[in-house]
């Protein structure tokens, strides 16, 4: 056992996805009170109906994205750590983005095998000055406003 | 076996720089194994690892500086063991603060030959986060071998130079470079104050 090990490790086994991302910096203060970051991961399976291109499915997270950033910020998300995810195919195609910034479109990476019928996708968000709630609920509730799909949040 | 750690802020680009050092690295006929740690449950990064053929060992659901220390050294231990690798490159979270990081693996992993930490600074954010996390990336530079300042291809050279008397008063006796790790531009210097 190392020492220090575990004694912040409050966002393993809650069972939630979004998380205050507690850190133990002994000797050093990383954040102003009131803007610590709060983490979201999650994954999900995901079927659009009906299935989709790789460039639908882009403009649809590129959607979600700007919708949750927006309600981010109006909760009062002072900074984008990041947003960033992956779509992937069950052939191993892969999609990816990323942005850090409230002002900017998702960059992209990657391709997916069409028509797109299934995907899995990996979401992971780190925002700051805002709680984990906040950030979980946005998430659902910009997805499903954005992305036309049957979708399956798993841990 | 050496050790590279590669640090920075969230989106200040660290997997894009390390996946050109690795390529670059490897054609060199250097073995290398690389770690990756996400605070998060779930990560997105070591997609981006396994996609360019480079053996990858995934830490979630917290920071290696901190909250996984344990399983920090036995990844190190067990990649030493199944790759023997030159060097294993090490992306901790952009949370993370990397002197706590090497003070554990000097601690507990004696047998690294040697050790490296680069920070990457995001020239793009510079104010931004300076305003919002400002002790978090002093603390990130203050530990740094070399210093890369990412994205110059973003902003103007007198917002570098201002970058660059910053990072130069948190720490006096780094290497310093110029990158865009998007552009490749740096990335050849950089790698050889590195290695």
């Amino acid at each position: 056992m190392v020492p220090g090990e575990d004694a912040h490790h409050d966002h393993v086994d809650d069972g939630e996805a979004a998380h205050s991302a507690g850190h133990s910096h002994a000797d050093l203060n990383c954040f102003a009170p009131g803007t610590e970051p709060v983490v979201f991961a999650a994954v999900a399976r995901v079927s659009p109906a009906p299935a989709a291109t790789s460039g639908e499915l882009r403009a649809a997270v590129d959607s979600f994205v700007l919708a949750l950033v927006d309600q981010l910020v109006a909760a009062g998300c002072v900074l984008v750590g990041h947003i960033k995810g992956a779509l992937e195919s069950a052939a191993g195609d892969r999609l990816a983005f990323s942005v850090t910034s409230a002002t900017e479109a998702p960059r992209w990476s990657g391709k997916l095998g069409e028509p797109v019928a299934e995907f899995r996708v990996t979401l992971n968000v780190i925002v700051f000055a805002v709680t984990d709630e906040e950030v979980q609920d946005a998430v659902f509730r910009c997805w499903s406003a954005h992305v036309n799909a049957s979708t399956q949040w798993q841990r | 076996m050496k050790l590279l750690c590669i640090a920075g802020f969230l989106g200040s680009g660290k997997t894009t720089v390390l996946l050109e050092l690795a390529r670059t690295m490897t054609q060199t006929g250097l073995q290398l194994a690389i770690v990756e740690n996400e605070i998060g449950d779930v990560g997105v990064d070591g997609g981006y690892v396994r996609e360019a053929g480079l053996p990858v060992q995934e830490l979630f659901g917290g920071c290696i500086c901190c909250t996984l220390q344990t399983g920090l050294v036995e990844t190190l231990r067990a990649l030493e063991a199944q790759y023997a690798p030159d060097w294993v490159v090490v992306e901790p979270t952009g949370l993370a603060a990397p002197g706590d990081l090497m003070k554990t693996v000097r601690t507990y992993m004696p047998q690294i030959a040697r050790s490296r930490v680069l920070t990457l600074v995001d020239a793009g954010r510079w104010e931004m986060l300076q305003q919002v996390v400002e002790p978090l990336i002093t603390a990130q530079l203050e530990a740094a071998d070399v210093i890369a300042v990412n994205k110059i291809d973003q902003v103007d050279e007198a917002v570098v130079a201002r970058i660059e008397e910053v990072v130069r008063r948190a720490n006096a006796t780094a290497a310093i470079r110029r990158v865009s790790a998007v552009s490749g531009s740096g990335l050849g210097d950089l790698q050889g104050c590195l290695l």
